[in-house]
C-alpha cells in the first residue's frame, strides 16, 4: 500500500506518510467485522479492476471509502457481497471466509447500493417486513423497529405505497430503511447521500453514529468528503483499483502533505493525492 | 436558404415508421413458434366451432332477448375500444418538446387517423356478422325494415370513428377523475347510441345518438388539457408493447418485459397469511409479485369471463370445452411468474435460493388450484341445482365433471407449477 503512494508523493510527505502508516501495514486485525486480503477481482479475469485491495473495518469504526468515478469501490462492494468472485485475495465477514460460506457472511451483513433498487409489487411496509423474513426478526420486534424507523425517516405516511409513486430520495430512504432494519454486524453503504434532502442526510448520519455506537462497523463509498471527514474513522482512498492512502481524515491529509488544522479540508488532500497519481509524480 | 431547412414533419413521420417496422421486426420472429406451441391448432378449432355455432344460430335464431343484447353489447365493445399507436418513448418528452406542434402533426394525427379508421371498421365488421341475425331473429324482425342498411352502417361507422376521436381527447386531460368520467361518458354514450339505433326507429334514435355525443364532446372542453400528452401516450404504448409481449410468452419464452404494479387490495391482503419466517421469505416476495402484477390482471379477468360464461353455458360438452380451455389459458398466464426479474437487492439478502423455486412453484399452484375450482364451481353448479333425481345420465355427466376436476388440478396443481420451476432469467448465476 505505501508503495503505491511512495512514488507519487514528495519526501517530506512520504515520510509522513510512512511514520503514519507503518504501524498499520500487516495489522489487521482478528475481531474484524471485514477483513479484505490482497483482493483481486472485477468483471473479467483479463481486465481486473481492482488490483490487491486490503483493508479491514473493524466493530464499532466507519470506513469511508472514497474515489474517483471508476476508482472501483463499487466493484469492492460487490464483491463483499458475493455478486462477483475475487480473482485472489479472500473476503472474510465477522472471521467467516465468503467463499466457504456465503449465507453466513450474507447474514452478517446489510447493503444500501448507489441506486434504490426496490420491488415495484411491494409497498414500503412490505418490503420492511420482507426483509425482516429474510433475515429472521422476529414480528414484534421488526414491527418496533419499522416504527422507529418510519418515524426517524419520515416516512411514517409513505408506509403503504408502492415504489412507482415514491421520488428517488423516498426510494432511497426505504433502501436504508431495509438495512437499518436488519441490524447486522456490518453494513455497506454505496453512495447513501444521492438524493436525500438535507433532514434525509442529518438523519441517517445521526442513525449510523448509532448503529457505529452499538458496535456496527460501517463501510460508507462516498463522495460527500465533509461528511466523511466529520464522521469516518478512517477512509481508504482507492484509485484506478489500488488502494492509494489508508488512514484516518487527519492522516490521509497529512499524506497529501497538508498540516494538522490548517485551512485546507479533506477535499484539497483528495485532490492532491489523486492529481499526483494521475500524473504520476510525488506532491509538491 | 429555406431548402436547407430541415423537413421537420418528414423526419418526425419518418421516425414513426422506423419504430413501427423495428416493432414489427422485434415481434414477427415468435409468431412461428408461437403457432408451433399449439395455438395455431386452438385458433383453428376455436374459428371452426364459432363458425358451426354462428350456422347454427343463423339457421334458428332464438326468440328470446339474449341475441340482440349480447349482438349489441359486441357492437359496444368494438366501438369503445379505440387504441391509438404514436410509438412514442419516455424520452421524446425531453428531445421533442420543443416541436411539440409539428409531432403533433406528424406523429399524433395520423395515429388518430388510423385509429378512427380502425375503430369505424371494427364496428362495421360486428354489424356485418350480426346483420343476418338481425334480419332474422323474431325479437328484431320487426324493427329491421325500418333501418335502411346503408344508412344505419354509416350512423355506426361514425360512431366507431367518433370513439376513435373522444379517446383521443380522454388522454388529454391532467387530472385523472377527469379522465375516468369522461371515459364512462363515452363508454355511456356509445351504448345508448349503439342501442338506440339497432333497436328504435332512426327518426328518433339518430338526433337521439347525435346529441349524447355531442354532449360528451362538449364535456371535453371543460377540463384543462395537455396539448400533446407526451408521457401518457409514451407510458399507453409501453403499455400496449407489454400486451404483445404478455400474449406471446403465454407460449414462447420471452426475455421479461417491465410491468406496472396494480395495487389490488381485494386479493393481494392474501399474501399477508403466509408464516412470518425465514423460509417464506420468498414465498411472500412472489406471491406480491403475482397478485399485484399485470399478468395475474389477465389471469383473473379470464377466469371471471370464464366462470360467468360457464354458468350459462349449455350444452355439457359446451360446458367442458369452456372450463378446461379456461383452466389451460389460465395456467399458461400463471407461468409469466417465472419470468420476473427481482433486482439486486433480492440476491444480497440471506435467503436459500434453493428454496425460491419451489416458493415460486407453490405460488401459482395455490393460484391455479383456486382459479381452477372457481372455474369447476361454475360448471358444475348450475347442473347441479337443476337436477331433482339422479338419473343415469346426469351420473355419467358428474363423473365427467369429476374427471374435470381431476384433469384441471392436475395441470394448475402440478404440471404448471412444474412449468414454472425452470431455471428463471435472473437465477442463471446464482
Amino acid at each position: 500500500m505505501i508503495q503505491g503512494y511512495r512514488k507519487i508523493l514528495a519526501p517530506s510527505a512520504s515520510a509522513n506518510a510512512e511514520r503514519l502508516l507503518s504501524k498499520k501495514e500487516g495489522d489487521v486485525p482478528m475481531e474484524a467485522a471485514l477483513e479484505i486480503r490482497q483482493l483481486t477481482g472485477g468483471y473479467s479475469t483479463r481486465r481486473p479492476v481492482l488490483h490487491e485491495v486490503s483493508f479491514a473495518v473493524r466493530p464499532a469504526e466507519m470506513v469511508g471509502l472514497i474515489g474517483l468515478n471508476g476508482a472501483g469501490k463499487s466493484t469492492v462492494i460487490k464483491h463483499i457481497l458475493g455478486l462477483l468472485l475475487p480473482h485472489g485475495g479472500e473476503i472474510r465477514i465477522t472471521g467467516v471466509r465468503l467463499q466457504d460460506d456465503p449465507d453466513r457472511c450474507r447474514a452478517s451483513c446489510a447493503y444500501v447500493p448507489e441506486h434504490p433498487s426496490l420491488f415495484p409489487n411491494l409497498t414500503v411496509e412490505e418490503h420492511l417486513r420482507w426483509t425482516a423474513m429474510a433475515y429472521g426478526i422476529g414480528r414484534d420486534e421488526a414491527v418496533s423497529r419499522m416504527r422507529a424507523l418510519a418515524e426517524r425517516f419520515r416516512m411514517a405516511e409513505a408506509m403503504g405505497a408502492l415504489p412507482g409513486t415514491l421520488s428517488k430520495g423516498m426510494k432511497q430512504k426505504v433502501m436504508l430503511m431495509n438495512a437499518l432494519l436488519a441490524e447486522t454486524p456490518l453494513l455497506l453503504i454505496d453512495e447513501p447521500f444521492l438524493g436525500l434532502d438535507p433532514l434525509a442526510v442529518r438523519s441517517l448520519l445521526e442513525v449510523l453514529d448509532e448503529a457505529r455506537r452499538k458496535g456496527t462497523a460501517i463501510l460508507l463509498s462516498s463522495h460527500l468528503l465533509p461528511a466523511l471527514e466529520k464522521r469516518a474513522d478512517r477512509l481508504v482512498l482507492l484509485h484506478r483499483g489500488r488502494v492509494l492512502a489508508e488512514g484516518t481524515p487527519a492522516e490521509v491529509k497529512a499524506l497529501a502533505g497538508l498540516e494538522a488544522g490548517a485551512d485546507a479540508d479533506l477535499d484539497d488532500a483528495f485532490e492532491t493525492l489523486v492529481l499526483a497519481a494521475e500524473r504520476g509524480r510525488p506532491v509538491g | 436558404m429555406a431548402d436547407e431547412q430541415p423537413d421537420i414533419p418528414a423526419r418526425l413521420r419518418e421516425l414513426t415508421r422506423q419504430r413501427a417496422a423495428a416493432f414489427r421486426k422485434e415481434l414477427f420472429p415468435y409468431i412461428p413458434y408461437v403457432l408451433q406451441s399449439g395455438l395455431g391448432l386452438v385458433a383453428v378449432g376455436a374459428i371452426l366451432a364459432a363458425s358451426a355455432c354462428y350456422t347454427k344460430l343463423l339457421a334458428d335464431p332464438p326468440s328470446g332477448w339474449t341475441l340482440h343484447v349480447a349482438a349489441a353489447a359486441v357492437l359496444v365493445l368494438a366501438a369503445i375500444r379505440a387504441p391509438m399507436r404514436t410509438y412514442l418513448l419516455p424520452a421524446d418528452a425531453v428531445f421533442l418538446l420543443p416541436i411539440e406542434r409539428e409531432a403533433l402533426g406528424a406523429v399524433v394525427r395520423p395515429a388518430l387517423r388510423a385509429s378512427q379508421v380502425r375503430g369505424a371498421i371494427r364496428t362495421l365488421a360486428a354489424f356485418a356478422l350480426y346483420a343476418p341475425l338481425y334480419i332474422r331473429s323474431p325479437a328484431t324482425e320487426a324493427a329491421a325494415p325500418a333501418h335502411p342498411w346503408p344508412l344505419l352502417a354509416l350512423l355506426l361507422a361514425a360512431l366507431g370513428s367518433w370513439n376513435g376521436w373522444a379517446a383521443w381527447q380522454e388522454k388529454r386531460p391532467p387530472s385523472a377523475p377527469w379522465r375516468f368520467g369522461l371515459r364512462c361518458a363515452r363508454w355511456a354514450a356509445t351504448a345508448l347510441s349503439a342501442a338506440a339505433l339497432l333497436y328504435r326507429p332512426l327518426p328518433l334514435s339518430a338526433p337521439l345518438a347525435a346529441a349524447s355525443l355531442l354532449a360528451v364532446s362538449l364535456a371535453h372542453r371543460l377540463p384543462a388539457k395537455h396539448r400533446l400528452p407526451w408521457e401518457r401516450l409514451a407510458a399507453e404504448e409501453a403499455a400496449a408493447r407489454r400486451r404483445w409481449y404478455r400474449a406471446f410468452s403465454w407460449f414462447v419464452d420471452i426475455p421479461w418485459q417491465d410491468t406496472r404494479p396494480a395495487r389490488r387490495g381485494w386479493i393481494a391482503w392474501t399474501a399477508e397469511r403466509i408464516p412470518w419466517r425465514t423460509g417464506s421469505s420468498w414465498t411472500y416476495l412472489y406471491a406480491k409479485t403475482l397478485l399485484r402484477g399485470e399478468s395475474f390482471g389477465a389471469y383473473w379477468r379470464w377466469t371471471a369471463v370464464i366462470a360467468l360464461l360457464l354458468l350459462y353455458a349449455r350444452p355439457a360438452s359446451v360446458d367442458l370445452a369452456l372450463y378446461l380451455v379456461g383452466v389451460w389459458v389460465g395456467g399458461l398466464q400463471l407461468t409469466e411468474l417465472r419470468r420476473v426479474r427481482f433486482p439486486e437487492y433480492a440476491r444480497v439478502v440471506p435467503q436459500n435460493r434453493e428454496r425460491r423455486r419451489r416458493a415460486r412453484a407453490a405460488v401459482v399452484r395455490a393460484v391455479g388450484l383456486a382459479g381452477t375450482l372457481l372455474l369447476w364451481l361454475a360448471a358444475a353448479l348450475p347442473a347441479a341445482g337443476s337436477g331433482a333425481g339422479l338419473s343415469s345420465a346426469q351420473a355419467n355427466d358428474a363423473g365427467l365433471r369429476l374427471a374435470a376436476l381431476a384433469v384441471g388440478a392436475l395441470w394448475s396443481g402440478w404440471l404448471v407449477p412444474r412449468r414454472t420451476t425452470r431455471i428463471g432469467e435472473d437465477e442463471a448465476d446464482d
